[in-house]
C-alpha cells in the first residue's frame, strides 16, 4: 500500500538519522511490523533455548514505526493507529471494521513532502513527542527523535545521506 | 590465567571445538529411559486385560514342567530353560506386542512434535526472515566458515523490542538462526558481542545439537502425553493400590526424564560456549555477556535450562575443559548400554527361542558399540588434553561403566517383568562382572593408546580420525564382547574344563611315568568362553583392526608409530617358539619309549603342549614390547608372533615329527594332516587365547619397568607437551613396513575364510549346547532299531543292480546334533551267489532335521564298508565318507526312512533320556 510504503520511507529516515546501526535490521523489523500491526509482539521471555542474555537496549526501530503510522494516520484524519490500538481481540476486531469504514472516506496518500505548513508540523510535532515518549524513548532522545521524523517528513533521503 | 594454561587452551581449543561431549551420552539416556518406561506402560496394560492373565496363568502351569531341576547337567539345564522360554514364547510375543506398540506411539508423537517445532516456533514468535545484505552478510558467511558449518542457515529477527537474545532451531537439514533487534544492533556497536553470539548459535547449528535438542523437547513432550494420560485414567478407573504404586513409580520417572532432559539443555549450552570460545580465540567477548547472576539453589542447578554462569564462564575461558570426562558419563553410557542389552536380549529371546545362543550372540554384537564408543571417545578427549600420560579417570571411568551396566541390566524390562511375576532380579555371576570390568578396562587403555598415537601424529587431527578409531575399536571388542553376552546369559564365563574329558579322550601315555599323563591332562585346560572365540570366524581380522586402524590414519599425518618394534618382537617370539618346538621334538623323540610316543595319549599332550607354548610366548613378547604406543604395538606384535608360530607347529613340527619318527605309527589319531579345520582351529586358539594372555603380559611389563625404572623428570615428555614419536629416531615404519603389515592383514583374511564352515556350524547350533535346531523333530530323538531294510545296489554292471535286505541295524538320534549308527549285515543273492555288506563299525555322524528330511554331515572316519561273495571275503572295500539324505516319517514308536534306492522301517527302543 502506498501509505505504508510512505510510513516505511518515514521511519527509515527516522532510523537513518537517529539510530543508522539499527539499519540492518530495518526491512525485516518493518516487514514484521506491517504484518504483525496491532498485534501485540511476540512474548520476548527468556526463551530456555536461548542464548540467556538478559540485556535489553532501547531501539529507535520499532518506534520510528509506530510513531510514523500515528502520524500517517494523523494526517489521513484517523483516530488510532494500530501500534496504539490494543484491546481485546473482540474489540479490536470491531475497530478493524470500523477503520475499514474509516478509511474509505480519508484520502489514500500522504500529503507530498514540503507540502506541511506550521500548522501541521507543530501538530505532528506534539503527536510524535507523545508517541514517543509513551513508546519508552528516553527523553534525552525525544527532541531528537522528533527533529529526525519532521526532517524525516519534509525531505524525504531515508536517513542515509 | 597464566602462560602455560594459555598455551594449552590455545593447544586444545580447537581440539574441544571439534570433539563430541557427554551430549549424547545423556540423549542415549533420555531415550533409554523414556523407551524403557513407555515399554513397561505398554505391558501393565497388557496384565489390566483379565483375559491376558488368565493365558498368562494358564502358560505358566503348562510350562511348569519342563523347568530346570537342579539334578540336571549344565547342558541339560540351559536346553531345559529353552525349552521353557520356547513354550512361553506366544505369551511373551503378545506382551513384547503391547510394549512395543505403546513404544510406536510414542515414537510417532514424538515425529510429530519434531517436525512441528520449527514451523510452530515460526508462528508463535512470529519471526521474518533476515535480508542479510552487504558487511553484515560477508561477516555471517565469514563466521560460518569458521564455524565449519556446511549449509547455510535461515537468519530471522527475532524479538523487535530490544532483547540482545539468539536462538537456533531447526528439524531435519533446515537451520535457523534467530538474532533479536538488540543484537543485531551490536553489529555496528560492538562487533565482539555479535561475533561472540553468533559463533555460539552457529555452534548449536553445526552437528547434531539441533536434533538432539528439539528431539529432547519432542521426546519430553511425547513422554509427558503418552505416558501419564493412560495411567491417570487407568488410575481413575481402576482406583486401585497397585494404580497408585504405578502413579508413584510414573512420578519417580519423570522427575528423572525432567532432570535428563535440562542437563541436555545444560550440556549443549555449555558445548557451544566451548566452541565459540575456541573458534573465536583469546579476548572474546562472549564471558562478558553472561551475566545472570541470579542466586542458583541446588534445585535450579539441577532443574535449570542453563548451566550456572560461573559454570560457563570457566568453559569460555578454557575451552579444554569441554575435554575432560564429567563423572557421570561413563555411568550413564554403561546404564543405557544395559538397559538396552537386556531389552533387546529379551526381544531377541523371545523371536529366536531355537537358536539360544546365536540369540545372545547378536545381542552382544549389537550392543557393544555402547561399551567401546563412551570410552574411546573419553579417551580420545583426555589424549586431546595430556597425551603424555593415562589419566586414573579412564580405568575408572571403565569400572564404573561396568557397573553401571549391571546395573542397568538389573533395571531392564526382562528384570522388572521377573520381578513383577516374583521370579526375582537376575544377580549378576561375580565372574562375569570381573571379565566385563577386564574388558572395559582393556578397550580403555586401548582407546587412549590408540588416542596418543593420533595426537601425536597431527596437530589437529583430521575429522575422520575419531570416527575412525572409534569404529575400528568397537569393531574390534564386538566379538569379544558378543561371547560375553552368550556366557554370562548362562553364568558360565567362568567355566574352565579340560579338553581330553570334553573330546571324551584317554590321555593314557603308556610305558611312561605318570606324571606325564597328567601333565598331558592339564596342559588340556581351556576356558571353555574364550575357547569358543575359535568359532568367531573374523575374530583375528578385527582383533587386527587394534593395530590397523591406528596405522592408516597416522599415515596421514607425521609417522610416530614404530611398527618396526612389534613386528621384531613377533618374529622373535616366533623364532624363540620354533627353538623350543624343535627341543621338544627332539627330547620327546629321545626321551620317550615307543610306545608311549605311539599313543594318542602323548599325541594329544604334546599338541597342547606346543599350542600353550606359542600363547604364553606371546604374553613374553607382548612383555617385551616398550614405549608409550604399547597398548597399539602389543596386538601387532602378538599376532605377528601367534600366527608365525601356529604355522611352525601345524607345519614344521609335523614334518620334523615325521622325519624323526616321533609318532611312531601312520597318523590314525584325530589329528590327522593335512586337516584344514583342524589347523583353523588350532591358529585361531593360539592367536585368541594368546591375545588375552599377550594383554596379561603387556600390564606386567609396564608394571615391571615402573618398578625398575622411576621416571626421572628429565626422562617424560614434558606432560602437556605434544606427543613425542615413540622412538628416539623419528621411524620411517608405516611406509617401509607397508609390505609387512598388509602380508599380517592378509593372512588374518585367509584364516577367517577358511574358518567360516566351522564358525557356521558352531553357532547355526546352539553356541550354548551344541544342539542343532530340531525343531519338528522332536519324535526323532531316541534309539532306533531297524525291522527292515531293503536297499539296491549295482555293485558291479555285469551284475547289474541288487536287493540287498535285513535288519537289526541300531539308530541312535541324540539332541545333541549327533547319530551313531550300529550297522548289520544285509544280504543279497545274485547268480546263485550270496552278497553280504558289512561295516567294520558304527558310524558317528552330525544330522540336522529340516522338515521331513534329514540330512547327515561330518561322518566320522576310519569305518569301512566290505563286501564278501560266498567264502570270499572282502571282494569290495571302501570308507564309509556319507550319508545320503533320507526323507523320513515319525510318529510315536515307528519311524520309517527312504532314499532314492533304499527303504528302512524303523522301530523305537528308547526313548531319549
Amino acid at each position: 500500500m502506498a501509505v505504508d510504503e510512505r510510513v516505511r520511507e518515514i521511519a527509515r529516515g527516522v532510523v537513518g538519522r537517529v539510530a543508522p546501526e539499527e539499519l540492518v535490521f530495518f526491512d525485516a523489523a518493518s516487514e514484521a511490523y506491517f504484518r504483525d500491526r496491532g498485534r501485540r509482539e511476540a512474548r520476548s521471555g527468556r526463551d530456555p533455548l536461548a542464548f540467556g542474555i538478559t540485556e535489553v537496549v532501547t531501539l529507535v526501530t520499532p518506534v520510528a514505526l509506530a510513531v510514523s503510522a500515528a502520524v500517517a494516520d494523523e494526517l489521513l484524519g484517523r483516530t488510532a493507529t494500530a501500534a496504539v490500538d490494543r484491546g481485546a481481540r473482540g474489540l479490536r476486531w470491531l475497530r478493524g471494521k470500523a477503520r475499514r469504514a474509516e478509511r474509505d472516506d480519508v484520502p489514500a496518500e500522504l500529503p507530498p513532502a514540503r507540502e506541511f505548513d506550521e500548522h501541521d508540523l507543530k501538530r505532528i510535532r506534539d503527536l510524535a513527542r507523545q508517541k514517543a515518549r509513551a513508546l519508552g524513548l528516553p527523553d534525552e532522545q525525544v527532541e531528537l527523535f522528533v527533529d529526525a521524523l519532521i526532517g524525516s517528513l519534509v525531505a524525504p533521503d531515508d536517513g542515509r545521506a | 590465567m597464566g602462560v602455560a594454561s594459555r598455551e594449552r587452551v590455545a593447544r586444545t581449543a580447537p581440539a574441544a571445538a571439534g570433539t563430541p561431549t557427554g551430549l549424547v551420552a545423556l540423549f542415549l539416556l533420555l531415550v533409554t529411559t523414556v523407551v524403557a518406561t513407555i515399554g513397561v506402560l505398554g505391558l501393565l496394560a497388557w496384565f489390566a486385560v483379565d483375559e491376558h492373565r488368565r493365558a498368562l496363568g494358564d502358560a505358566s502351569r503348562r510350562c511348569a514342567d519342563l523347568e530346570p531341576d537342579p539334578s540336571q547337567s549344565l547342558i541339560e539345564a540351559n536346553d531345559a530353560f529353552h525349552r521353557v522360554l520356547d513354550c512361553l514364547a506366544p505369551v511373551h510375543r503378545q506382551q513384547a506386542g503391547w510394549a512395543l506398540a505403546a513404544i510406536a506411539v510414542l515414537v510417532a508423537v514424538t515425529a510429530a512434535l519434531y517436525c512441528a517445532y520449527p514451523g510452530w516456533l515460526l508462528r508463535r514468535r512470529r519471526l521474518v526472515p533476515l535480508r542479510e545484505g552487504g558487511e553484515l552478510a560477508e561477516h555471517l558467511a565469514e563466521l560460518r566458515d569458521l564455524v565449519g558449518l556446511r549449509a547455510r542457515p535461515v537468519y530471522l529477527l527475532g524479538s523487535r523490542s530490544g532483547t540482545t537474545d539468539a536462538l537456533t532451531f531447526g528439524a531435519l537439514r533446515r537451520r535457523y538462526v534467530v538474532l533479536d533487534a538488540g543484537l543485531l544492533r551490536s553489529f555496528t556497536t560492538d562487533r565482539g558481542r555479535f561475533r561472540a553470539v553468533v559463533l555460539h548459535e552457529l555452534a548449536h547449528a553445526r552437528g547434531q545439537d539441533v536434533h538432539i535438542t528439539y528431539l529432547t523437547k519432542s521426546i519430553w513432550s511425547a513422554f509427558v502425553a503418552v505416558a501419564w494420560a493412560p495411567a491417570l485414567v487407568g488410575l481413575l478407573v481402576a482406583g486401585s493400590w497397585w494404580g497408585l504404586v504405578v502413579v508413584a513409580a510414573l512420578l519417580v520417572l519423570t522427575a528423572l526424564v525432567l532432570c535428563t532432559r535440562n542437563a541436555i539443555l545444560r550440556e549443549r549450552e555449555l558445548h557451544a560456549d566451548g566452541v565459540a570460545a575456541a573458534l573465536d580465540g583469546p579476548g572474546t567477548a562472549l564471558a562478558g555477556l553472561i551475566t545472570d547472576e541470579r542466586p542458583r539453589g541446588s534445585w535450579r542447578a539441577l532443574a535449570g535450562h542453563h548451566p550456572s554462569p560461573a559454570h560457563r564462564r570457566r568453559v569460555v575461558d578454557d575451552p579444554a575443559l569441554l575435554l575432560r570426562p564429567r563423572w557421570w558419563e561413563a555411568p550413564v553410557a554403561g546404564l543405557t548400554t544395559g538397559v538396552v542389552a537386556a531389552n533387546l536380549g529379551f526381544v531377541v529371546a523371545i523371536s529366536l527361542p531355537t537358536l539360544p545362543g546365536s540369540g545372545r550372540l547378536l545381542t552382544g554384537l549389537l550392543t557393544s558399540p555402547g561399551l567401546v564408543v563412551p570410552l574411546a571417545v573419553a579417551a580420545w578427549r583426555v589424549a586431546a588434553v595430556a597425551p603424555a600420560r593415562l589419566p586414573v579417570s579412564l580405568p575408572v571411568s571403565a569400572l564404573a561403566w561396568t557397573g553401571a551396566f549391571l546395573l542397568g541390566q538389573q533395571v531392564a524390562l526382562l528384570g522388572l517383568i521377573r520381578v513383577g511375576v516374583r521370579v526375582g532380579a537376575p544377580v549378576p555371576d561375580p565372574a562375569s562382572a570381573l571379565v566385563l570390568a577386564a574388558t572395559a578396562l582393556v578397550v580403555a587403555v586401548w582407546a587412549a593408546g590408540a588416542s596418543r598415537v593420533v595426537a601425536g601424529a597431527f596437530d589437529r587431527p583430521p575429522r575422520w580420525a575419531l570416527p575412525a578409531v572409534v569404529a575400528g575399536g568397537a569393531v574390534a571388542f564386538a566379538p569379544w564382547f558378543g561371547s560375553w553376552s552368550v556366557w554370562s546369559s548362562i553364568e558360565r564365563v567362568g567355566w574352565w574344563a579340560f579338553a581330553d574329558e570334553l573330546a571324551r579322550y584317554e590321555l593314557d601315555v603308556p610305558g611312561t611315568s605318570s606324571w606325564i599323563a597328567a601333565a598331558a591332562h592339564w596342559l588340556g585346560l581351556l576356558h571353555v568362553p574364550l575357547h569358543s572365540m575359535v568359532f568367531f570366524p573374523a575374530v583375528v581380522p578385527v582383533l587386527a583392526l587394534l593395530w590397523l586402524v591406528p596405522a592408516l590414519v597416522t599415515s596421514a599425518g607425521r609417522p610416530v608409530l614404530d611398527v618396526r618394534r612389534a613386528l621384531r618382537a613377533g618374529a622373535a617370539g616366533a623364532a624363540a617358539f620354533t627353538v623350543a618346538a624343535v627341543v621338544l621334538v627332539v627330547a620327546a623323540r629321545f626321551a620317550l619309549p615307543a610306545e608311549a610316543r605311539g599313543s594318542d595319549g602323548f599325541r594329544v599332550g604334546f599338541h597342547y603342549a606346543l599350542v600353550d607354548l606359542a600363547v604364553l610366548v606371546q604374553g613374553a613378547v607382548a612383555f617385551s614390547v616398550r614405549g608409550r604406543h604399547r597398548p597399539v604395538l602389543v596386538p601387532l606384535a602378538a599376532l605377528v608372533s601367534g600366527l608365525v608360530s601356529a604355522v611352525v607347529l601345524l607345519l614344521g613340527v609335523e614334518t620334523l615329527g615325521r622325519a624323526l619318527d616321533l609318532w611312531q605309527r601312520a597318523p590314525q589319531s584325530p589329528f590327522r594332516w593335512p586337516d584344514l579345520a583342524f589347523a583353523v582351529e588350532t591358529t585361531q586358539q593360539v592367536v585368541v587365547t594368546g591375545a588375552v594372555v599377550a594383554v596379561v603380559g603387556a600390564l606386567l611389563g609396564a608394571l615391571a619397568r615402573r618398578r625398575a625404572v622411576p621416571p626421572s623428570p628429565a626422562a617424560l615428555p614434558a606432560p602437556d607437551s605434544p606427543a613425542a614419536p615413540d622412538s628416539p629416531a623419528a621411524p620411517d615404519s608405516p611406509r617401509r613396513y607397508t609390505a609387512a603389515l598388509a602380508v599380517v592383514t592378509a593372512a588374518t583374511v585367509v584364516l577367517a575364510a577358511a574358518a567360516m564352515p566351522a564358525a557356521r556350524h558352531f553357532w547355526l547350533t546352539s553356541a550354548t549346547t551344541g544342539v542343532e535346531p530340531v525343531t519338528g523333530a522332536r519324535c526323532l530323538l531316541g534309539t532306533w532299531v531297524e525291522r527292515s531294510r531293503t536297499t539296491t545296489l549295482t555293485l558291479s554292471a555285469e551284475v547289474g543292480p541288487m536287493e540287498f535286505s535285513g535288519a537289526g541295524s541300531v539308530q541312535a538320534f541324540d539332541d545333541d546334533g549327533t547319530v551313531v549308527v550300529q550297522f548289520q549285515p544285509i544280504r543279497a543273492t545274485g547268480n546263485g551267489h550270496l552278497v553280504v555288506l558289512e561295516h567294520s563299525g558304527a558310524v558317528t555322524a552330525r544330522y540336522r532335521v529340516d522338515g521331513d528330511r534329514i540330512t547327515y554331515s561330518d561322518v566320522s572316519p576310519g569305518i569301512t564298508w566290505s563286501v564278501s561273495v560266498d567264502e570270499h571275503r572282502d571282494v569290495m572295500t571302501g570308507e564309509v565318507r556319507e550319508f545320503s539324505p533320507d526323507e523320513f516319517t515319525c510318529e510315536g514308536n515307528a519311524m520309517t526312512q527312504t532314499g532314492r534306492d533304499y527303504s528302512i522301517a524303523l522301530t523305537r527302543a528308547a526313548h531319549h533320556r
